[in-house]
């Protein structure tokens, strides 16, 4: 699975830590998940699609 | 949460296992001296060889609270890979330990499953946490 949490998270000039303690997560989460290691459990898609005010699907593809 | 990269329900996993080591280290040298200076038999003798393993089953016990407590998915996740790695490494060495037993009649000194298990799960946690920490892009 692929996600633009990077580039969101550039948009918006936040750190991996500015969004880590927005999604009350670790930075290694944050981390982990951008770089793909780790697909974040659909809770945890919803709350960064409620945090950027977007749809999941427009987040995270499965290409 | 903190900047720091220990989740609140890891703080206080580690606030636990510290305050048990506290309990641990009289019972272990309590437990020493009696077996050692007094001639134990029977029921007495079991319970002070069995004391010092209560602390360390709570240890196991804190764990899965940990597990439990953690609202950090990912970090869940590494903790359990870790804990596979351990039981993993803990099997091998239970049967090894077997077939000593069984075939050579010796076997691994006591203690060594233990200290097999904390060791592997704390080398998967610093494998983890150092690849994690290599791909860091901020």
């Amino acid at each position: 699975m692929t996600n633009r949490l990077r580039i969101l998270r550039a948009e918006r000039s936040w750190s991996q830590q500015d969004l880590a303690d927005r999604l009350e997560v670790s930075r290694q989460s944050v981390n982990a998940i951008e770089t793909g290691k780790y697909d974040p459990s659909l809770p945890l898609a919803f709350r960064i699609a409620r945090l950027f005010a977007l749809p999941i699907e427009s987040i995270f593809s499965d290409s | 949460m903190s900047c720091s990269s220990a989740t609140p329900a890891r703080k206080r996993y580690e606030r636990r296992v510290l305050t048990l080591m506290l309990v641990y280290l009289p019972t272990i040298f309590l437990t020493g001296r009696f077996v050692r200076h007094h001639a134990l038999q029977g029921w007495l003798l079991y319970f002070w060889s069995i004391l010092p393993a209560i602390p360390v089953i709570a240890l196991i016990a804190m764990m899965g609270r940990y597990l439990q407590e953690e609202t950090d998915e990912y970090q869940r996740v590494l903790t359990v890979r870790a804990l596979l790695v351990a039981t993993a490494a803990l099997l091998g060495t239970l049967v090894v330990d077997d077939f000593l037993r069984s075939f050579a009649s010796t076997a691994i000194p006591p203690f060594i499953g233990f200290t097999i298990f904390w060791l592997s799960f704390a080398i998967a946690i610093g494998v983890q946490t150092l690849r994690d920490r290599a791909a860091i892009h901020d």
